[in-house]
This record gives C-alpha cells, structure tokens and sequence, in this order.
C-alpha cells in the first residue's frame, strides 16, 4: 500500500511540476527589462559579470572584479556577478541577468565567446562584451580582446637589450594560435634590438606542470640562455626558481612578478584584465557602445612592461631607453603584428 | 494484523518524513546565521534563493533542467549503495556518458531523430557502465576498495574528455577547446517554451520509476535488496550475491552515463574544455538526504537543484559569496545525516517486536 | 538470608536500562565473603548485565554498590579492577600471537620507565600459578591452547592483578564436560584461598555441583536466593522460568526409510591451506536424527555449508535422495528439498532490516505463486506470512517490522516456519536453540520431533552435548574437522563422549 502511494506520488510529482510550469507561461520578466531600457538616463547603468572563478583568485578574476568597484565609484554604475559559472551553465546566468533587467552583461572569460553569440540574439536591447573575446556576431556583443603580443614584444626588446650571451628564451604554456604569437611577439622584439641574437621556444603544454616547465627551461639553459620569459601560468613559478638557481634574469607574466624573486625578475610583461571590464562599461557610460572585436594594446593600457624598480635602477640608461622607444612605437601602431603560421 | 500493519508503515513513513523536513529546516536556519554574519539579510537572500530558482518561468526551467542529471545521479549512488557498492564515481561516469552522447551526436549523422537519440543515449549507458566497470574489475580482481578507485577514475575520466576535446574532438571551427556541437538530429527537444527543459525531464521521470519498481516491487529487486542488507544471509537464501552486486554496479554505473547523456543531448549540446558539472558529488548529498528511496531523492534532488539555480540568484541579487552556497549545501547534507540517526533509533523503537 | 556476617558485596536498588528495555530492576544482592555464588537465569534475565554495571562496563542508572564497605561506581572497568574486582568474560582477550606470560602481563604498567622487568614478573606469576594449581606454560602461546586453557590464562591475568574477587561470565558455555571439571577444581582452589567467586550460568547441574549460594534472576529482577542445600532441579528451573517445564523430549518411534543424505570422504581445504574438514563420511535415513556434537570451530560452520552448496568441498561426493548435488547450486538443493537453519540467526538466517513477511519469503521470493507479472504479489505473500505468523505462534507487532527487533525466540520460530512449511524433507539444523529462552527451546524441540515424526531426514549439530544426546537417534562427534564413528546415544557414556569432544586424550588433569 505504501509503495502503491509513493509510486504515484512520484509520478504525479513530475506531471504537477510539468504542468505547473507549462501553466505558468504568462507571467514573464520582460516588463522589468524594458522598463530599465526606457529610462537609461534615470536609472544607473546596471551590469552584470559572470566569472569563472572567484573574485578572490588574486589573478584574471580578482582584477576584473577591481575594475568594477573602481567604475562604480567613478560612474556610479550599479553591479552585481556571479561566480564560479562553467561555460556549460553560463547561458542560464546571463539570461537570468537579462531577464532581472541589467544593461551590460560582461562575461570575463573568452571561453563564454560562443554561449554569448547564441543568447545575446535572444535579447536585443541588452548589450554584451566578453573579456578577451574574439568574436562578435551580433551589434550587441562586443568582443574586447588584446594584440595578445604587445607586452611579450617589449620583453623581447628588453632580453636582447641586456643578454651578454646573445641567446634568450621564451616559454608559453600551450602552442595554439595565442601561445604562437605570443613567443612570435617576443622574438621579432629581441630581434629588433639584436638581429643576430637567438631565441630559443618551447611550450609545457599545461598551465599547471611545473617539472616539465622547468625541465625545458633548464635545457635552454645548458645552451647558454640569460633571459627567459615564461607566460604559463603556475608554470611560471617554476620557471622563475630555476632562473634563480642558475643565476640568469628571468621576466614575468602576466602580472608583477617582481616579488616573487627580487633578485631574479627584471620585469614584467603585464596583461592585466581590469581593463577588459571598465572599456565596455565606459563605452556605454559615454553612449558609443558598438559591437564588434576591439584589439587594446599598449597604448590602452590593456598590456604593458613593469619594471622591477631594482633593476630599473642599474639598467644603464641605453637599456630603459632602448624599451621606451619600443613602447613608444607600438603605441603609435609602427610595430607590425607578428606572422603566426 | 494487516490494519496494524499498514498503519504502523504510515506512521513510520510520516515520522521520517517529518524529521527529515525539520533537519531541513535546521539547515537552513543555520545557513541563514552564516548568510546573516557575512552582513547580508538572511531572509532577503533565502527570499531571492526560492524565487530565483522557482519564481519566474526561466527559474523554473532552469531548475528542472538542472535536476535532470542529478536525479539520475541520485538514482545511480543510490543503487549502488543498495548492494554496499560505494561508487563516488558518478561525476566520472556522467562525464563518460556524456562523451559516449558526444561521438554519436556528432559523428554518427543522417539518421531519423528518434534513433540518433536513441543510439546516443545508448552510447551513454554503455560508457557509464564500462567506466564503472573499471572500478568494479579493480575491485573483484585485486580487491581494490572503490571509494579510492572511484575517485581516482573522476579526474581521469574528466582529463581524458578535455583532451579528446582540445586534441581530435576539437572544433576546428573554434578558437576554444570544445568539441562539434551534436547534430540537429540528436538534440533532445525542448518541452517548455522559452525554457532550457527538454525531453530528458520525461527520460528521468521513466527511469525513475523503472528504478523504483525494479528495487521494490520485483524479485529481482528483493534480491539486490536482500544482498545489500545482509549478503551473508541472502546467499544462504540461495542467491548469488556477487551476481546482484554486479548487476547493482551496471545500473549504478548506466544511470550516471545516462544523465551525461541526457544533459548533453538536451542542454549543453557539446563538451567544453575544463567542464565540471558537480552533479556526481551533488548526487551523493542528494541520495543520503532523500534516504535512498526514489520518493524522498526525487525532492531532494529538486532541493538541490533550487539551491544550484538559487545560489546564483543569491549571488546575483544581494551578493552572498558562492562557498557559501556550496556550505548550505553542505549543512543540508550534514543535518540530514544527523536525523537520519535518529530516524533510525526511532524506527526501532516504533517496530519493537513483541517476546 | 541468614545472620549477615560478612559482605563484601552490597548492590542496593540497582536499575539499568537500555533504550526500552528494562535490563536490570530494583536488584538487591549480597555476595559474602569467600563463598561461590552463583547468579542463574535464561538468557536475557539480566545476569550479566547486572555483573557488567558493576564492573563499569555499562554503568547503571540508579543505586548503589558497597565493595568492603566502600561505595563503588565504577565508571570504567579500570576502577573496578583496582579495587580487587576481576571478570573472565566469555570472549576472551588474549593476544593469539603472544605467549601465555605475555599475555598475562600485557597492559600492566613499566616498573621503571618503560622498562618491564620480566624477569620479576615470570617468578610472581609462577608463584600464583603454583599458589592456584594451575598448570600452564607460560611461554607456550596463547594461540596453541585449547580453549579451556586459554580461560585459565585468563584467570590467572585477573588473579596477577590482585584480584579477591572474581567474576566468571557464563565460563563452561565453551569448555568439554572435563574441561568444565578442570575449572570448578580451580574454583574451589580459589575459595580456600579466600577468594570470593560469583559463577553466571543457566546449567542447572553445574550450578548445583559448585555453588554455595545461588540467586535466581528473572526479567531482569532478583526471584529468591537460597542457600544450595537439598535443592532439585526441578525447583531451580520453575523459579528460573516462572512455571513447571519439562524439557525432556519424547522422541517418536519412526520406521525408517532409505538414505535421505549421503556423504562420502567430504574434505574442505580452505583459502589458507589449512584443511577443515578431512574425508566425512555418514548417511541419514528418512526419519532419523543423527546429532554431531562437538566444540564450537572444529569444522561444524563448514560442514553446514558445503552441504548447503555456499562452500564448494575440496574432495568427496553428497548424495541428496540418490542422487550427486556436488555440482549443483544452494538454489538447486533448496528446489530439491533441503533446508538449513543456520547456526547465526541474526547474520546467517535472517535479513535484519527486512520486514518479517519479506524474511518470510526469503527462499521462496522466487517461486510463481508470489509473482505476478513482472512484480511480486504482494497480496500472496501477505496471506503466506499471516498464516505462518499465526501457525507458528511468531509473535510480532506486525508483519512490516524489522526481524532483528524480534526476540531470538520469535526470530527462530520464523526461520524453522518458512524451512518446514518450504515442503522440504532434508534438514539441516545447527545451534538451534543457542540463547533461547526455555519455553522458545521447548517449542523448538516439539517442531524437531515432529520433522521426524513425518519422516524427515534431519542432520543435527549442536555444541550442545546434552540437546544431542536427547534429540538424537545416532550421533558422532567433531573434531579438528574428523567425524568419529556414529553411535547409537545410549551407547555411550558423557565421559566417554566428552573425550571424544576433545581430540580423544586427556587435554588437562
């Protein structure tokens, strides 16, 4: 009897939660939306963010959240996020975001570049940017990416400019198209300082494989390198304390990692993604919000060379002014992108 | 004798029903002291937690969408508890199950929808079970105990589909590391307009009562059953008990690659690089929470899944930080555990036999 | 009782409960100084919980204990150890690995640092092994020695401990006729000594051999203690039960038929090597009871279930009806007509958290008249369990509670309703009345005797010598895994049978 009970009471739950949605087709979010649409002067600019992570990552997440609190208390925009949200499951967040009405949905991370080509059809008066992003398919997404070399470029000038042995290397953590121009960036940089000089490539293949990061960099090592940068994440670590251990310069990135080892790390070639966040929401701040793929370089802030102010100190003036010029020109759009095969 | 007997059964049933709902309860309140010390008003948030996962249209699709793989889930933990087969191993097997759904939806193409969908599915079963398989011939063969191989079998089977999908599933289309999506053919259909909810919610709702009938109702189920609660006697009954932990792993092991399945045939449609899903753990929590009887894991799966849909609502709304949607979660598994003592004690005292 | 001379033991109002049980109530109890006391009751009257809420094992809910004049509470057995308390449980505690002198003074604290003088210690326990008249060796380990030696060493760590005061929970339950002698030697040894001794059993003879004083429990409560002067069995059983019984069982006249069970050279080497059971070989005919008795662990667990099918034999054939079964499964033989009641209630017999209709069809689950369709028939089993539940007088709040909150009685009046009622005509029986109470027994035996009576073919083994010899038609004994040659029951002494219990030479004196 009792069994005869919970077996339809099982069924009846999925027929009532079937039927209770269906009955509940009417009752929608939209007046919500366009209420916010219709008044953008009135209301504050609402966006929304989707990360993959936490906020807390003291990386690419942390400094995406920095730049919202920062356009909040300069622009006065409203925001709120979600965290953690897997690319599987991030279509949901921005439709619930577009459903409770918000005007800019960010989703920071360029892997969310597909899911946001297919919602953001779905509601055309909400606009959409995706960090890092490299496509845009409609007028309301705008994908904010960056050259991707910029900053690797001036670490090579910067490699060629102080290496005695006249060979430097350079590590990536994955050989695709992104992994390739970086090291490219790198290379057509020293060479611009040192055309004579070589330049030794390799790639871990992970972010996180630490031995193998500093198995190859040891390799390059023993064929007489001064200069390495390593831009694998977690790698990095690795590759910085084997650039201690023999005694050569090691630069960072894609943040500061001068105190990771003061004695080691002449610089930096930053990316930080703080700026990926605060350009869509300024650009509907200001009302020329378009779509579209917008590469940010140097001259946007969206990459950069930070030195060690230790090594800033020692470098001769040849040295600093020898990278200034190279910012200068990369700015002014005189460096030409590298050739990826 | 039968009156009393039945009245008794209801009275048991109400009884845990009961202290189950009150641990909820508990949880809940002392989720709210948590939400309440990270300075965010405890009833704003729980109000933002239901409405956004049961509010609106869209919550609620997204809500059944998302108990979908964690019936299935719950269903498969469940069962493999029932013969004291400890398979943690769902997320493995629901990512296998997903990749079986993968290949035959992308690479399997011009068939009628019915049969592509079939066939993935079946795809997906099969993979669930062989992945668990793994475990269960570990565990026969050299007596490796499965909590550890389970374990170690997730990682495995979630690396091994990240680089299938960032080496030769790649989509040669895509800058990302994912795979194809699945062929039109091979998509479940939406059930509810507007919504995310596929046909997977009718897949789930057959199979959990298939799953129910099976264990309660037949004498195949009597065994399982039997086996699970005392393998010792049952063998002396005359049934095989390594016979019945078999078949416990292989539906064990088909319903977690059928949930895969499910959710990839009718929500994600193809395999993102470094996709973790969670219904695996989450299954867990549920089946313990709604005490291994399909009633009881059908609401606790659906309590989940709100809290899935609504943690995000929660966040999005007032802020309240993701770990601690994750420790609501968790204080709900923890309480719910605790009553279960006590449903026990009390169970006991209720049935105490006459001399 | 008499002038109160000199009581070393006073327990004045003690209760102890467990969740709705009430253990132990109201008991008042003096134990003198020096005397042999014995504590007597079924199973299940409280007598042991009474010694273990003393002894700080399980603590008690209400009154008091005086040991010497001195209030007791003891929280753990530690406090009560160190007031000269000791207790010889019916599990031992020795470490199999270790020698005897080990074991002896395992857990004991260093005499200087961690340093233990072994030495001193050897010459102070073979002081007390003298003092007593023990004979032990005590480098010899405690994994070689029969069971009543290894009780012995564990007296003997009790009395190292300074113990005047000893309690033996239920010691004979595991030793031969002769080792039980050797004990009741011990017992007295101890008496001259000074010692004071509370004896639990429910063996009326012993009691009666030992005793100086003997307190009846009954539901946990204290019936009479009498002094054991011209006392009868007879009135020790009715203050123990409550009524008259009579446990004699009048076995029917039976014509016997031809072979039921057959077996041939039956041999068990197990996993490990060891050989269990070595060339078996007896037959059984239709209305015969043939007994094994036996030590419990001399190969009676295997035996039980190579027949049963559950371990495959390494060598010899069985005959079920005529016919070879060597090959075929448990299912086979049940479908064949044999049925086991296992030795193990609660593990081996009963599905503890299944219901008791569901334990009811739990070998027969399978059979057309409880299916239909693809499902079970509900209705079928529920009639099937109503009528059993009745017939055999099972008695249970209902059908859908949990066997394992039956009491041991009801649960083997269960087991042996779904074995007789199953059709069968080949039984094997093991331990069937082990921890029953007397009336549980009684009704166990009538079942038995009619089995036989209807011509069946039942294989009895118990290590209850005395239930052996009073069901059985012929018997043999187990030991080491060799059957000795069947006998008829009146054609053998104890004594005699007793030896063979115990490998057929004289273990101890």
């Amino acid at each position: 009897m009792k069994k005869k009970i919970i077996s339809l009471l099982l069924v009846a739950m999925f027929l009532v939660s079937l039927v209770g949605c269906a009955g509940a087709e009417e009752p929608a979010e939209e007046p919500a939306v366009e209420e916010n649409v219709e008044e953008p002067a009135v209301e504050p600019i609402k966006v929304g963010v989707i990360f993959t992570g936490s906020i807390g990552d003291g990386a690419w997440n942390e400094s995406g959240y920095n730049a919202l609190v920062k356009a909040k208390e300069d622009l006065g925009i409203e925001f709120s996020f979600q965290e953690s949200v897997p690319v599987a499951e991030s279509g949901e967040v921005m439709r619930n975001f577009a459903y409770e009405g918000y005007d800019l949905i960010i989703a920071h991370d360029f892997n969310y570049n597909d899911i946001v080509s297919e919602v953001a059809p779905e509601f055309p008066d909400v606009l959409f940017t995706v960090s890092y992003g490299y496509q845009s398919t409609e007028d309301n997404i705008a994908a904010i990416t960056s050259s991707g070399w910029h900053a690797s470029y001036m670490a090579g000038v910067l490699a060629a400019a102080v290496s005695e042995t006249e060979i430097v290397g350079v590590l990536s953590a994955t050989d695709s198209f992104m992994g390739k121009r970086m090291r490219t960036g790198f290379v057509n940089g020293a060479k611009s300082v040192n055309p004579d000089i070589e330049v030794l490539e390799a790639f871990t293949g992970s972010w996180d494989d630490v031995v193998k990061g500093k198995e190859l960099v040891n390799g390059m090592i023993q064929q007489g390198i001064d200069v390495i940068l390593s831009n694998s994440g977690n790698v990095n670590f690795g590759v910085i304390e084997t650039a201690k251990e023999a005694g050569i310069m090691a630069i960072g990135a894609p943040s500061d990692l001068s105190s990771v080892a003061p004695d080691t790390v002449i610089a930096s070639a930053v990316t930080p993604s703080g700026i990926y966040v605060d350009y869509g929401i300024r650009q509907l701040a200001e009302d020329n919000f378009d779509g579209g793929v917008y590469v940010l370089g140097i001259k946007e802030g969206a990459e950069d060379l930070i030195w060690n102010p230790a090594f800033e100190a020692e470098f001769s003036a040849e040295v600093i002014d020898t990278v200034n010029a190279a910012k200068l020109q990369l700015s002014n759009g005189e460096i030409e992108e590298p050739v990826v095969e | 004798m039968s009156s009393f007997d039945s009245s008794l059964s209801r009275r048991i049933l109400r009884m845990r029903i009961l202290v189950t709902g009150l641990a909820v309860v508990v949880a809940f309140l002392l989720g709210s002291a948590l939400v309440a010390l990270a300075g965010i008003n405890p009833l704003t948030a729980l109000r933002y937690l239901f409405s956004g996962a049961l509010g609106t249209r869209h919550g609620i699709g997204e809500t059944l969408t998302r108990f979908i793989p964690l019936f299935l889930a719950t269903l498969s933990f469940a069962i493999a508890m029932k013969v004291h087969f400890y398979n943690v191993g769902i997320e493995g097997q629901i990512a296998l199950g997903s990749l079986g759904a993968l290949l035959v939806g992308v690479y399997v193409t011009g068939l009628p929808a019915p049969i592509h969908i079939l066939l993935c599915l079946t795809a997906s079963v099969v993979f669930g079970i062989l992945w668990l398989s793994v475990a269960g011939f570990l565990r026969f063969r050299f007596g490796a105990n499965e909590l550890l191989t389970t374990v170690m079998l997730n990682y495995i089977a979630i690396y091994l589909i990240d680089i299938l999908v960032e080496t030769v599933l790649k989509d040669p289309n895509s800058l990302i590391n994912q795979s194809q999506k699945i062929a039109a053919t091979a998509k479940l259909p939406r059930i509810m307009e507007g919504t995310t909810v596929h046909l997977g919610l009718v897949f789930a709702a057959i199979v959990g009562f298939i799953v129910y009938y099976y264990v309660w109702r037949t004498p195949g189920g009597f065994e399982l059953r039997a086996v699970g609660a005392n393998s010792k006697a049952a063998k002396y009954a005359g049934i095989n008990p390594a016979k019945l932990i078999i078949i416990g792993m292989i539906i064990s092991g088909g319903l977690a690659g059928l949930g895969g399945g499910l959710n990839l045939l009718g929500y994600q449609s193809r395999w993102v690089s470094g996709t973790f899903l969670g219904y695996g753990f989450d299954g867990i929590g549920a089946a313990v929470m709604g005490q291994y009887h399909p009633l009881g894991m059908a609401f606790s799966a659906l309590l989940f899944a709100i809290i899935r849909v609504g943690g995000g609502a929660m966040q999005r709304s007032v802020g309240v930080p993701y770990p601690l949607v994750h420790a609501l979660q968790g204080i709900v598994i923890i309480a719910v555990i605790i009553s279960a003592y006590f449903i026990e004690k009390r169970t006991e005292k209720m049935t105490k036999g006459g001399q | 009782m008499s002038n109160r001379k000199d009581v070393i033991l006073e327990i004045r109002n003690l209760t102890k409960t467990f969740p709705g049980v009430i253990a132990n109530k109201d008991v008042d109890l003096d134990i003198e100084r020096g005397e042999v006391h014995t504590l007597l009751g079924e199973n299940g009257a409280g007598k042991s919980t009474l010694m273990k809420a003393i002894y700080g094992i399980y603590g008690m809910d209400s009154g008091t204990v005086k040991y010497n004049g001195n209030p007791l509470d003891a929280k753990s057995p530690k406090d009560a150890i160190a007031v000269g308390l000791g207790m010889i449980h019916q599990h031992f505690l020795l470490v199999q690995e270790f020698t005897v002198l080990e074991n002896i003074i395992m857990g004991l604290k260093a005499d200087k640092g961690i340093h233990l003088d072994l030495g001193k210690h050897r010459s102070r326990v073979e002081e007390i092994v003298e003092r007593f008249e023990i004979r032990l060796d005590l480098d010899e380990k405690v994994k070689n020695l029969s069971v009543g030696m290894q009780q012995k060493v564990e007296i003997v760590k009790v009395l190292y401990r300074n113990a005047k005061f000893l309690i033996l929970d239920e010691p004979t339950s595991v030793l031969t006729p002769q080792e039980s002698q050797g004990l009741f030697g011990i017992i007295e040894r101890l008496k001259k000594e000074g010692a004071t001794v509370i004896f639990i059993s429910h063996k009326l003879d012993e009691v009666l051999q030992i005793s100086d004083r003997i307190t009846v429990l009954r539901d946990g409560e204290v019936i009479e203690t009498v002094v054991n002067k011209d006392l009868r069995k007879d009135d020790l059983s009715a203050m123990m039960v409550g009524r008259e019984v009579t446990l004699d069982v009048d076995m029917p006249e039976v014509e016997l038929g031809p072979d039921g069970l057959e077996l041939d050279k039956i041999s068990l080497v197990n996993p490990g090597g060891k050989t269990v059971l070595k060339d078996v070989s007896f037959s059984i005919r239709k209305g015969e009871i043939l007994g094994i008795a036996g030590i419990d662990g001399n190969g009676q667990e295997e035996l039980a279930q190579v027949l049963w099918g559950t371990l495959k034999a390494s060598g010899g054939s069985i005959k079920l009806h005529g016919s070879t079964v060597d090959d075929l499964s448990t299912r086979k033989r049940m479908d064949m007509g044999m049925a086991y009641i296992p030795a193990d209630r609660k593990k081996e017999g009963l599905v503890g958290t299944f219901q008791v209709s569901e334990n009811i069809v739990l070998n027969s689950y399978y059979k057309p008249h409880f299916i239909k369709g693809l499902g079970q028939d509900f209705g079928a089993i529920r009639e099937y369990s109503e009528r059993l539940v009745q017939e055999y007088n099972v008695k249970t709040p209902a059908l859908s509670v949990w066997a394992k909150n039956l009491s041991g009685g009801n649960q083997q009046k269960l087991i042996l309703s779904r074995a007789i009622e199953g059709n069968n005509d080949v039984f094997i029986i093991a331990q069937p009345t082990w921890g029953l109470d007397i009336g549980a027994i009684e009704f166990v035996y009538r079942k038995i005797s009619e089995l036989k009576e209807a011509g069946k073919t039942i294989l009895l083994i118990s290590t209850d010598l005395e239930e052996v010899r009073s069901l059985s038609d012929r018997m043999c004994v187990i030991f080491e895994g060799e059957v000795s040659e069947t006998f008829r029951v009146q054609d053998k002494q104890v004594a005699e049978i007793g030896l063979l219990m115990a490998g057929g030479k004289r273990r101890e004196e």
